[in-house]
This record gives structure tokens, C-alpha cells and sequence, in this order.
């Protein structure tokens, strides 16, 4: 597992994932990685043998993620693969 | 205000669950391009302009369907915003017409999908899905419209059975439409006990994917019953994907929209609504004002029990969802019922229809919507 990378614009501290070109809140183009440490998950589901949660990260922005986790559970958020992880906090 | 330009052809091309053996995107979208002018009473040599919508056309554009369906233009335009595109590119097109830029445009939307090809495209629907999406797998947009869906059931004090009206009611109209792909009549108890297909979604809450494709004539002139544009409204990327989805921009268009339209939602005979998911019918009729007071339960019941005139060709839940074509499917609806021509589902008196369109989820939910009013010409 490899931390979840996270946007952070250099102007005004807005967060945001999926990454953006342009800050959409101050239009600033410079970023900073910082990693997802956890969050709250809001809804859950299954699709295909597959369990799925959108997770309200501490940092703001809402990731859905693969992993079990009962609604309103925190969670940390990590990377596998590529994909967004839930694991327990 | 009302736009000069008219609608003056509709058709689609059947939608079908299994094509036949060496059905193409392009077969599929030049026999709705025939039908079309044949509706439309025209020729194909009076086509000066044409707009095309279809994710399973590549590597081919427009022009290319242009050049070997044998059209000479004035005008061409593509529109790759999947649910949003047939009235993305009605508005351009009624612009076009009236400026003078073409004077007989044909719109066409719709997809075949091949073996893979459905996949791909929900892996590879953009950048974010590729990178954040597909590898999780989330196996498409089931499983963010039952995030979605939680979200609104929770906001608004829904139960599945609510949503389920909504299939049941489309479904009662697909009867009447040969062709619509599933027309059996389904009772609540059918939706409820269906299989999950993602929770709280379950199989009559997803459109079944099928090829075909639609079309429309926009003109400055019509051999008969043409269809006025009375009022037009879009928006793109309305809050960036940082909110919750359950709101898509158009209710601060909506005053706009029936200011312009010169009547309210209440005049309305029939309304045709994106309906990739019964969620988000309620999101646009609640956005649009067709819900009174925001009473869904309400409304729900006079769609269910009084069959108000909704999505009256079963709609994509039960007519089938032709890729991009979902996007121009109920602007054809719409226009039929408008011209007299929905045959056993024909809304007696139909004079006045909405219709709206939704698409493109970038990461959580769409982020194009659009809604157009229409009214039955002399």
C-alpha cells in the first residue's frame, strides 16, 4: 500500500482530488502532494463481488474508495494499485 | 421569446439488446439519418448541415460520416457530452439556422457496442475514471449512481419503493412503444425483488445498454407540423464535482427558462427527462419546478397512479439506452408526441413538452445538464 495523494494549490490552500490544472477556486496553477490520512465513510455499496465506499476525507474533498466499512466508520484512505483503499483506522 | 428555427423531423433507428451479425456505430446512425428524412419529408440533398454525438465512432468524426453518408455541408459539429449532447447540439443548431449558417441540419446520436466496447468506455471515460476509478474496479457508473442514490434517499426521506414508481410508470408507457426493448408491464413487487445490482440499485433501476441511434431535423422551414424551440437553457460543470451531485445547476435556470418559454411547468402536456437512473429524473423535475412544493411522494404518485405523461416512450430505463443516442432520445420522443405521431402512447392534445438531458460523470456524478421547452407549431 502507498499513501493517496491529495492536491493542495500553493495560493490559497484549496484541496482537491481528482487533480485540476487550475485552482478552481483562486485560478492558481501551482500544486503540492500531500497524502489523504482518513476520513468518514458517507455511503456504501457492492458491485460486482466488489465493496465501494465514498469517503468525506479530513482534508475535504470525497473519495470514492475500494474496502468494507460501515457508514459513518472512519477509515484511513490509502493507494493500491493505483485505486483508491479504505483500511481501518 | 420563440426561436425561428423548427424542428421538423424526428426518428430513431431500433434499438436493439442483440444487433444483427456486422451491425457498425455507422450502420446504426446512417439508417436513423434515413428515417429521419424520410419523417422529415426531405431530401438528402437539401442537408446542408449535420451534428453528430456518438462514443463508438472513433477513429472516425463527423466528417467522416459526412463524407461517406454523402453530404456536401455548410456546417458540421460533433458533441462528445454523452447524456448532454443531443441538446448540446440542439442549441447549436437552432443558433446555425437562424444566423443562416445552414438551413436544413440533421442531428444524429447513438452508439453500437461490440464485444469490449461498453468496458472500455466506462474504464476509459476520462482521466479521472482511468486513473482513480478503474482500477479500483468500480465496473461503471452502477456504483456511483447507488452513492448517488443513498445520498438523495438520505436528503429526502425516499425508500426504493419511491424510485420504483418511476421504472413501473416508464414501463406501463414502453407497452405501448414497439420500440422499446423491454415492454412487459412490471409491478412494484417486480422492482423490489429484483436482483442488486449495485445497493440500493437493483436491475429495473439501470438502463439496458443497446445499439441504435436517434435523430432530428432542425430547419428553417417544414414540409409539416413543425415543433417550435420556445426557450433553451444549459450548464456545464456547475460545481466542480465538490458538492453532493444531488443538485445539477438547472434550478437557478429554470426561473430563466419559463420567463423565456412564456408559460410555467404547470402548461405542460408531457415531459421528457434523462433518465439514466430514476434518481436523477426526480433531481430535474424537482430542479425544473415539476414538483410542487418539492413534494416528491406527491408527484411520484401522480406519475404512478394518474400517469401523468413522463418519459412516454419507457424512456431509456425500458427503451434502452443507445450510448449517446440516450442523449437525443427523448428530444425524439418529445417531437413525435408533439407532431401527432406517438401512435398507441400518442398524449391526446399534446402541444407543450420539456425536455432534459444530463451526462458526462467526471469522478462522482454528471456535470452537463441542459433543458429545452417545446411547443407544437402550426
Amino acid at each position: 500500500m502507498t499513501p493517496l495523494p491529495a492536491f493542495v494549490c500553493r495560493g490559497c490552500g484549496e484541496v482537491v482530488f481528482p487533480a485540476r490544472v487550475l485552482c478552481p477556486r483562486c485560478g492558481e496553477s501551482r500544486w503540492r502532494e500531500e497524502a489523504f490520512a482518513g476520513g468518514v465513510v458517507e455511503q456504501a455499496t457492492e458491485h460486482g463481488g466488489v465493496p465501494i465506499v465514498s469517503v468525506r476525507s479530513d482534508l475535504k474533498p470525497v473519495v470514492i474508495a475500494r474496502g468494507r466499512a460501515a457508514i459513518g466508520t472512519r477509515v484511513r484512505l490509502e493507494a493500491e494499485g493505483g485505486a483508491p483503499i479504505v483500511a481501518d483506522r | 421569446m420563440t426561436h425561428d428555427a423548427l424542428i421538423s423531423g424526428a426518428a430513431e433507428s431500433p434499438y436493439a439488446r442483440h444487433p444483427p451479425a456486422g451491425t457498425t456505430t455507422e450502420i446504426v446512425l446512417a439508417d436513423a439519418f434515413l428515417r429521419v428524412l424520410a419523417n422529415a419529408g426531405i431530401e438528402r440533398a437539401e442537408v446542408d448541415g449535420l451534428g453528430v454525438a456518438s462514443f463508438t465512432l472513433k477513429p472516425d468524426h463527423a466528417i467522416d460520416l459526412a463524407w461517406r453518408l454523402g453530404l456536401r455541408l455548410r456546417w458540421l459539429m460533433e458533441d462528445t457530452n454523452g447524456g448532454a449532447s443531443g441538446l448540446n447540439l440542439l442549441q447549436h443548431a437552432v443558433a446555425a439556422v437562424e444566423r443562416g449558417d445552414a438551413a436544413t441540419i440533421v442531428l444524429l446520436a447513438g452508439d453500437h457496442f461490440g464485444d469490449g466496447d461498453f468496458e472500455r468506455l466506462v474504464n476509459e471515460y476520462n482521466r479521472a475514471t482511468r486513473d482513480h476509478l478503474a482500477p479500483i474496479p468500480f465496473g461503471g457508473p452502477n456504483a456511483q449512481f447507488a452513492l448517488l442514490t443513498q445520498r438523495h434517499m438520505e436528503t429526502h426521506g425516499l425508500s426504493r419503493a419511491d424510485y420504483g414508481r418511476i421504472s413501473v410508470a416508464q414501463r406501463r408507457w414502453a407497452s405501448l412503444n414497439p420500440g422499446a426493448v423491454y415492454r412487459g408491464l412490471l409491478t412494484i413487487e417486480d422492482y423490489l425483488s429484483a436482483p442488486i445490482v449495485a445497493a440500493p440499485l437493483g436491475r429495473y433501476d439501470c438502463v439496458p445498454v443497446v445499439s441504435g441511434a436517434d435523430a432530428v431535423v432542425v430547419s428553417s422551414a417544414a414540409r409539416h407540423r413543425p415543433v417550435r424551440v420556445k426557450a433553451f437553457r444549459a450548464v456545464s460543470n456547475h460545481d466542480g464535482q465538490r458538492a453532493d451531485g444531488l443538485g445539477l445547476g438547472l434550478a437557478e435556470l429554470a426561473p430563466g427558462l419559463w420567463d423565456e418559454a412564456g408559460f410555467g411547468p404547470q402548461a405542460l402536456d408531457l415531459a421528457a427527462v434523462y433518465d439514466d437512473y430514476p434518481v436523477m429524473v426526480l433531481v430535474q423535475l424537482s430542479e425544473l419546478g415539476l414538483v410542487p412544493g418539492g413534494d416528491m411522494r406527491r408527484f411520484l404518485e401522480r406519475l404512478d397512479e394518474e400517469r401523468w405523461p413522463l418519459n412516454t416512450s419507457g424512456g431509456q430505463l425500458s427503451a434502452g439506452q443507445a450510448g449517446a443516442g440516450g442523449g437525443l432520445h427523448g428530444l425524439v420522443e418529445a417531437v413525435a408526441q408533439l407532431r401527432g405521431e406517438a401512435g398507441e402512447r400518442q398524449v391526446e392534445g399534446a402541444s407543450r413538452a420539456l425536455v432534459s438531458g444530463y451526462g458526462m460523470v467526471l469522478y462522482r456524478y454528471g456535470a452537463g445538464a441542459n433543458a429545452v421547452v417545446l411547443e407544437a407549431g402550426a
